[in-house]
């Protein structure tokens, strides 16, 4: 009876039958060299390694060298190891054979060993075991015995249940369970369910007799839907969340109808648990029990049921949602939202959009987030037609289109931003404005939409472009912000995009703001020196850009931005330029880090320049931590310039 | 049924000493209502080995007020002494019993669920005393030192249906959901090459010269020494394990529990495995390949991610990775646009939290499986494993997922297992 987990054992034992002998007379005399060791006086850390080697070479011939270390308490374990690597019945026999002359831990090893193997000749001694007087030796022998498997360990399995001893009894328990399980993949149901059954008595802990009840109703199919149910009332937590754990993992449509029908009669406590249990289950045939509950339960109970919706539901939940969403009680709202967002199946946007312009307003902005969240493209008309309404649904309208428009309507949401007059409101198709942007790959699409806003726009509408054209970082874009910086009205918002543009081309402008000094100064060196960073830039040209920041950096603060531009430049000049401020002594944290951010990757190609900056750097740090760092990298400086 | 007192069964456990086979099980008091542990109920916990990272772990449990430590253990006294000071001042008390032997506070019938963080040589042994033991079990990872570890571990689980989750915290947080989604729900187009990041190295196996053993109260050399195979008492397997084969799983393991199981996750195979390792001619492990039957190739690499634990799914619509303290980086970049809704319908879907350790305290309530489960766990680690033997053997392996072995090839098959130093068996 091969017992399913234990294939691969026995699988291995299969093939070792065949090829347990040395393949070449080098391998041949590497096993005898290693019986050697183990018959001589070698110190036992040689035997040790010698038993280890043996584990992957060793053949039945060194079965009794190894076997006479099994009650050699330092090497007792090492030697399993061996003879649990060598098939064929000549370590199995050896095995055998030391049950009768080990005790104690020594024979708890063969004992586990043995059912490692498999071994089916063991079990009546490992049955004769599970009455020891010796605790452990019988708690391991039912531990053998269930991995063993088979009819003849099932039958003594059970016949130790009589044991006295409670700690045993409950071993003998749990290796009847794996027996059964083992029986049970091997087609033989009919006795795995009597074994199962034989440990479901009182006098085993709880949580022994809750696995087997388990197993025992999961065996029985459509059969034990009803026991199911009734384990759900058991004052037993063990048995009630075993029953827990089959409405999740026990097939059959019966289960479900089972579950189902019982979920208005138990009582509140349980409902909850029970309806989640159903949600993992997946089985839409608990729909209507669910979406009862999601209706009518208690909050909590709601709530549970809200979710469960989401994993179960279809279109006819959809209803059932919306109706929840405006409860009153916040977390079934919220619930019932985010099931409404996630529902997956057939009609289920079509019942939405449907509702798009319900007349109960907390109706349509329920449905209008639901869209919006969907990605309901389909939709964007009916949104748009709201975000003409007033209040909450204008303001769910333009969240939901900033959720759902591509390359295509984008124009129509910039054409919404611009008519615009409140600031809230304007601070919401911003919003949607640049998650939309987020989404789309080509940003001359974005930018083109973004420019040809920007001529109708009123003031405050013609600043949110602005800033959003940050999003869109191309030459047109970069070019609208250069011509808005002399209009009054939206110059400090366009030297602030300048300030923060994210591509290079704009360095040139901020230098000149930088060079240039004024009101713009400190934010053109800020953002000059940023864009220093820039993936974009090769070493060279970051370089050529820290020397003019370097000529006009005037402050701690500025030279504190520069050292974080220059750890971005791998080069002997970056490095120079960062250790020219070792000096100062405010910055000297800051110093260390970016010298040793640039050493790093010169570690092989500058090896004396950077042994030479890191010892200085070392002899002024005081961070532990960042002292370790930079001594490593001075080590392997030195060792690749061979010092 | 007769439950006998707490002394009582310490006492038993201490006459018994084999750990495994001591399965004391009788329901927590604390599990009074339906589904072991009610939703308002708190769920009472006890902590095994805990160190540096058990220590934030700790402290990240305790952020749920459901969650309280009532006990911790380990074979230091320094320990024992630095986590109950963590607890009870977390707590505002000095409730928090210690044990230096684990049996002792698995005695216990008033804990339902533990956190085990000791070093790699005890998480498997452990994790399988507590769920035999009746309790629901939270363990870091690597789960096991090989092949049959892990799975006599997933087998266990299944055979007392406790909770079980290992802490491969990745698969729960955010970032790393939302590219695993990407992956899955196809944004990627049909997925060709996963790379996970690994760190290199393997420890060599060596007894030290014996020391003296310190008194059992500062350090109990047998309970810390455990199911390791003798080695002589000696400080440095206590302050360098990671130096020594026995005590460490290993390099592939560190990181690649994480991120082999990452992978798994948005192949859609985690619940099988590759089916060939090519070894890639070094010592270290940096290019080891894992090919799966579907064509996809896992490629091992201790370098090019912006973070530590980083993996990248490239497919061919689009690529997306992740590693530990940056944004992700997909491609094409609209798909950054998604990310709130591909979260927002994980959890909706799927029901569960985006906190690892919530995640784990939820299911101890509804029972039901978490998402880094034995199966799922052990899976990725028959990677680390099989990994592992690749490279001692220099050179190409077939594995199969199904049987956990290695088709016609007994030399790699023998090396699956260890035996564990009795008493303290599988």
């Amino acid at each position: 009876m091969i017992r399913q987990m234990n294939r691969a054992v026995l699988g291995l034992l299969a093939a070792l039958m065949v090829l347990s002998v040395p393949s070449t007379p080098a391998q041949a005399d590497e096993v005898t060299d290693l019986i050697a060791i183990l018959e001589s006086d070698a110190a036992a850390y040689d035997k040790d390694v010698a038993c280890r080697r043996l584990a992957v070479v060793g053949t039945p011939a060194a079965v009794d060298a190894i076997a006479a270390l099994l009650d050699d308490e330092q090497l007792a374990t090492s030697a399993r190891t061996a003879l649990d690597g060598i098939a064929g019945p000549e370590a199995a026999r050896a095995l055998r054979s030391a049950l009768a002359e080990l005790s104690g831990a020594g024979l708890v090893g063969v004992i586990e060993s043995l059912g490692t193997r498999g071994d089916t000749e063991a079990v009546p001694a490992l049955g004769r075991l599970l009455h020891s007087a010796d605790p452990m030796a019988a708690s391991a022998a039912a531990y053998a015995l269930g991995r063993i498997g088979g009819r003849e360990a099932a039958e003594a399995l059970v016949a130790g249940l009589s044991v006295t001893d409670e700690a045993v009894r409950a071993s003998v328990g749990l290796g009847c369970i794996a027996c059964a399980v083992d029986l049970a993949a091997a087609g033989d149901t009919r006795l795995a369910q009597r074994v199962v059954d034989a440990v479901r008595r009182p006098d085993l802990p709880s949580a022994v007799v809750g696995a087997a009840t388990y197993r025992s109703i999961l065996w029985r199919g459509d059969a034990g839907a009803r026991l199911l149910v009734r384990h759900l009332y058991s004052n037993d937590p063990e048995l009630s969340g075993m029953a827990l754990q089959l409405i999740r993992e026990m097939p059959g449509a019966r289960v479900t109808a089972a579950v189902g029908n019982a979920l208005s009669r138990i009582p509140s406590a349980l409902q909850a648990p029970v309806i989640e249990a159903l949600g993992h289950r997946g089985d839409a045939a608990a729909l209507p029990a669910v979406s009862e509950a999601a209706r009518s339960g208690a909050p909590e109970v709601r709530v549970v049921a809200c979710r469960a919706l989401a994993q179960i539901g279809d279109a006819s939940a959809v209803d059932t949602l919306l109706a929840a969403a405006v409860s009153p009680d916040e977390s079934v709202a919220t619930a019932a939202a985010n099931a409404l967002a996630a529902l997956q199946g057939d009609g289920i946007d079509a019942t939405i959009a449907a509702r798009l312009a319900d007349a109960d307003p907390a109706i349509r902005v329920v449905a209008l987030r639901a869209a919006g969240q969907r990605r309901m493209a389909e939709a964007i008309p009916a949104l748009i037609e709201a975000a003409s309404a007033q209040g909450e649904v204008r303001h769910a309208a333009i969240r939901a289109l900033g959720q759902t428009c591509g390359p295509d309507r984008l124009p129509d949401l910039v054409g919404i931003l611009v008519g615009l007059s409140s600031d809230e409101e304007i601070g919401l198709a911003e919003t949607a404005l640049s998650d939309t942007a987020s989404r789309i790959e080509d940003k001359q699409v974005v930018a083109d939409a973004l420019v040809a806003g920007l001529e109708p726009a009123a003031t405050q509408p013609k600043a949110a472009l602005l800033r959003l054209l940050r999003t869109a970082p191309v030459s047109s874009a970069l070019n609208a912000v250069r011509a808005s910086l002399g209009e009054t009205a939206v110059q400090d918002t366009a030297y602030a995009a300048l300030g923060e543009w994210p591509t290079p081309e704009a360095a040139p402008d901020l230098l000149a703001l930088a060079k240039a000094g004024g009101e713009h100064r400190d934010l053109g060196l800020r953002g000059y020196i940023r864009l220093i960073g820039s993936n974009d830039l090769t070493p060279e040209q970051k370089m050529a850009m820290c020397n003019e920041a370097a000529a006009l950096v005037a402050n701690d603060g500025e030279t504190d931005q520069l050292l974080g531009a220059l750890a971005t430049v791998p080069t002997v000049e970056a490095l120079d330029m960062v250790m020219s401020h070792l000096d100062n002594p405010a910055l000297s944290a800051r110093v260390c880090w970016a010298a040793v951010t640039v050493a790093e990757p010169l570690e092989q190609s500058h090896p004396a320049q950077v042994v030479d900056a890191l010892t200085r750097v070392l002899e002024v740090m005081d961070n532990p931590n960042m002292e370790r760092r930079v001594r490593s990298s001075r080590d392997r400086a030195a060792e690749a310039s061979g010092q | 049924m007769s439950i006998p007192s707490k002394i009582d069964r310490r006492s038993f456990l201490r006459r018994t000493a084999g750990v495994a086979a001591l399965p004391i099980l009788i329901p927590a008091s604390s599990r009074r209502a339906q589904g072991a542990v009610a939703a308002n109920e708190r769920i009472a916990m006890g902590a095994i080995g805990i160190g540096g990272r058990g220590s934030y772990d700790l402290q990240w449990f305790m952020q749920n007020p459901d969650v309280q430590f009532v006990a911790m253990c380990d074979a230091r006294r320094d320990r024992r002494d630095a986590a109950k000071s963590l607890i009870d001042n977390a707590y505002g008390n000095s409730d928090c019993a210690t044990y230096r032997d684990l049996r002792d506070m698995l005695a216990r019938d008033d804990i339902d669920a533990v956190l085990i963080a000791t070093s790699d040589r005890w998480h498997s042994l452990a994790s399988i005393m507590a769920m035999r033991a009746g309790k629901d079990v939270f363990c870091e990872k690597p789960l096991g030192m090989n092949v049959r570890e892990t799975q006599v571990l997933a087998e266990v689980a299944k055979q007392t249906k406790r909770v079980f989750q290992v802490c491969t915290q990745r698969r729960s947080e955010p970032n790393f959901v939302y590219i695993v989604e990407l992956a899955r729900k196809g944004y990627l187009g049909k997925l060709h090459t996963l790379t996970a990041h690994i760190v290199h190295g393997f420890a060599p196996h060596v007894w030290l010269p014996a020391e003296p053993e310190p008194p059992k109260d500062e350090l109990d050399w047998e309970l810390f020494l455990g199911p390791v195979p003798y080695h002589p008492y000696n400080r440095d397997y206590v302050d360098r394990r990671h130096a020594h084969a026995d005590f460490w799983a290993g390099g592939l393991h560190e990181w690649g529990a994480h991120t082999f199981d990452l992978c798994q996750f948005a192949n859609d195979t985690a619940l099988t495995g590759p089916t060939r390792f090519v070894f890639p001619n070094n010592d270290t492990s940096e290019g080891l390949v894992a090919q799966y039957e579907n064509g996809v190739n896992l490629t091992m690499t201790a370098g090019g991610f912006p973070g530590t634990c980083g993996v990248r799914f490239e497919g061919d619509e689009g690529t997306a990775m992740c590693a530990d303290g940056v944004m992700p980086e997909v491609s094409p970049v609209s798909l950054l646009g998604e990310r709130e809704t591909i979260l927002r319908n994980y959890v909706e879907h799927t029901g569960r939290s985006l906190d690892h350790a919530r995640d784990f305290l939820d299911c101890v309530k509804s029972r039901r499986d978490p998402i880094a489960s034995a199966e799922i766990a052990r899976r990725a680690h028959d990677i680390c494993h099989v990994g592992a033997i690749c490279m001692s053997l220099k050179r190409d392996v077939t594995w199969d997922p199904e049987t956990s072995s290695f088709p016609n090839d007994e030399e790699a098959n023998r090396m699956r297992s260890r035996a564990n130093r009795a008493p303290w068996v599988l």
